[in-house]
């Protein structure tokens, strides 16, 4: 697998290209928001992209909209909870990382993000539906790992738990209202968080 | 800080506005006083005079102790005692035990006294001793002798100050106008009163600027703290991250050993660690506050956080009153119960429960467990970095519930926490 890493920090960079080049990856390195740019151009392909939030030159906000158009998956990595729960809302990356985190962490992100990226699977619930490879919320609303994670245990009925979980609820219940869903996430009393149909206003 | 400050001006202000009562109170107590006392020594002059200052045959210049000149005055105990003697005047003292001094007895100021004097006998007859008023009519001057005979010295119709007294077997009422004298009393008054106006709002300007001046370094201070933990926890996040990786990479290379693991273990530790101290800086009086509805996201943590107590065989219960909403950022009350639920998981024995309760007009949240500690207040517990012993699976920093005081204490809430016959319990009031 081909992985982008933009990173200003260089001993990150070394460090987790070797530690992915150890699991058959091929990692390619860059330092600032240009180089992004330089490589996309140069037709360099990747299978998927881990960016920096904070990056130089360009920031990863303006990044991610090329990055997208070329159907490259993107990974952010932030140190800041907040942003990460603020750029949620918005943003077209599929999944953040919070610095500090543990390798797992990123390996097992980029994992999930592959396999959802080539899976053919689509969440369905009610007129609500996902198409996992899509990364959309019924084709029009970009969607992040962690949203498509509790839409995915949601309609399995599992126990919904998790760092983020609360703002992921209201991420998803936001998107879900800008869609003019009549479909929301809803705490229920004995039965922890479900997806309950609501009355037209 | 903010606060602290608003408390420094307030109590300040205080004890300003104590202070420029309590002289401003003193001073006109003394000007009405002495302005009684010397109304007091006129009265008293007349009576000397039996009612009259024309009565011909006594000046008061000759005036001697009274029991030789006027026995029935003594006998009623109107008049005072010679104490000093000179040209000018004399200074007497009262019967109530203060200094007066009478001015010289000079034609010009018995001229200018406006008195009367109304003679009334046993049978209630009114005979008019002397009159030289122009605010009031005589038949006014009657009905107010009649009305004052029963009293002693005082204060009638404002300005005017009375006395009775007796000679000859008959009562005597002398009623002076004092309100030329009284005049400079009431505008001291005024004066008081719009003065101590004037250095209240002074004074109030004045400490609002000392306040900022005499905060400002320690609110710098305060904020660069805060900066400074900032800015430390995210300088620890990159190194840390790294770290992990370069473990990770060794491990797979060479194979585990106890070296690798211990730094992997270090490597947790340091990084619960920043992420408490992140948390720290976070949560600052600014955050934005909304009427959160308490009760469903605590019902929804509990309930999230079930299968953790199961995990380690702890009977979590909990009871929770409906439809409380509390004025707090939701980010600040999910740490704050968060902590509490994990500080359960740590330290309970075999159960631990929640509250959630409306407390007159504030909300009363308790946590309580079962626990090996001993009998005690455990206060420390709020403290930075004070782990308890017997904490069961140590692990943190102990910054989780200074984060929450440290919260409950930025909504002006209070906290405590205490160990009573081994159960340990949390209060925390918002």
């Amino acid at each position: 697998m081909k992985i982008l890493i933009a990173e200003q920090d260089r001993d990150f960079s070394s460090a987790f290209s070797t530690l992915l080049g150890m699991e058959q990856h091929t990692v390619t390195t860059v330092y600032d928001g240009t180089q992004v740019i330089t490589r996309l151009e140069t037709n360099h392909t990747f299978d998927i992209a881990v960016v920096d939030e904070a990056l130089p030159r360009i920031n990863a906000d303006k990044l991610l909209k090329p990055l997208f158009d070329r159907n490259i998956p993107v990974i952010v990595l932030t140190s800041e909870k907040l942003t990460a729960s603020r750029l949620m809302d918005t943003a077209l990356a599929n999944a953040y990382l919070t610095l500090p985190f543990l390798p797992s962490d990123l390996t097992g992100t980029i994992e999930r993000v592959m396999k959802r990226k080539n899976s053919t699977d689509i969440l369905r619930f009610e007129d609500v539906y996902i198409k996992l490879s899509e990364y959309m919320l019924c084709g029009s609303i970009p969607l992040t790992d962690g949203e498509i994670e509790l839409f995915a245990d949601l309609i399995s009925h599992k126990q919904v738990s998790g760092k983020h979980m609360e703002a992921y609820i209201s991420a998803l219940n936001s998107k879900l209202e800008k869609l003019n869903k009549n479909i929301r996430i809803k705490y229920l009393i004995d039965e922890g968080y479900r997806m309950v149909k609501i009355q037209n206003e | 800080m903010n606060k602290a400050r608003k408390k420094f001006v307030l109590l300040s202000e205080l004890s300003v506005i104590l202070l420029l009562a309590l002289l401003l109170t003193a001073i006109n107590v003394i000007s009405f006083t002495r302005a009684a006392d010397e109304a007091d020594m006129m009265t008293e002059r007349i009576a000397r005079m039996n009612g009259s200052l024309d009565t011909p045959g006594q000046t008061p210049q000759d005036m001697s102790p009274p029991n030789e000149n006027n026995p029935d005055a003594a006998q009623d105990g109107v008049v005072g005692q010679k104490t000093k003697n000179d040209r000018s005047g004399k200074a007497f003292r009262l019967n109530n035990g203060r200094f007066g001094y009478m001015g010289p007895n000079s034609p010009e100021m018995n001229s200018s006294l406006r008195y009367f004097t109304y003679s009334i006998d046993k049978d209630g007859n009114v005979e008019k001793i002397a009159f030289r008023m122009s605010a009031i009519s005589e038949e006014d001057a009657e009905n107010w002798a009649l009305s004052l005979q029963y009293g002693k010295t005082g204060w009638t119709n404002d300005s005017y100050r009375y006395r009775v007294y007796e000679v000859n077997k008959k009562t005597y009422v002398t009623v002076i106008d004092q309100s030329r004298e009284l005049w400079p009393c009431y505008r001291i008054l005024i004066i008081s009163i719009i003065g101590g106006a004037v250095m209240i709002i002074i004074s109030f300007v004045a400490f609002q600027f000392l306040g900022r001046k005499l905060f400002k370094p320690l609110e710098d201070a305060d904020r660069k703290q805060k900066q400074f933990i900032a800015k430390l926890e995210n300088e620890f996040k990159m190194p840390l991250t790294v770290i992990s990786a370069d473990t990770e990479t060794l491990e797979r290379q060479s194979g585990s050993n106890d070296q690798i693991k211990s730094i992997d273990k270090q490597v947790r530790r340091m990084t619960r660690l920043v992420n408490d101290l992140g948390a720290l800086s976070i949560f600052d009086e600014s955050e934005n506050k909304t009427k959160l509805d308490i009760s469903d996201l605590m019902t929804a943590m509990l309930e999230n956080s079930r299968p953790k107590f199961e995990e380690k065989n702890l009977k979590l219960s909990f009871q929770i009153e409906p439809g409380i909403s509390v004025c707090i950022s939701d980010n600040a009350f999910k740490k704050v119960l968060g902590e509490l639920i994990s500080n359960s998981l740590k330290f309970s024995v075999s159960d631990a429960g929640f509250t959630l309760a409306r407390h007159k007009d504030r909300v009363k949240l308790i946590q309580t467990n079962d626990t090996k500690l001993p009998d005690g207040g455990c206060d420390q517990i709020f403290d930075r970095f004070t782990m308890l012993e017997n904490a069961e699976g140590t692990s943190g920093a102990g910054l989780g519930l200074s984060n929450v005081k440290d919260i409950v204490r930025a909504n002006d809430g209070r906290l405590s926490a205490a160990v009573k016959d081994g159960r340990m319990t949390i209060s925390i009031f918002l």
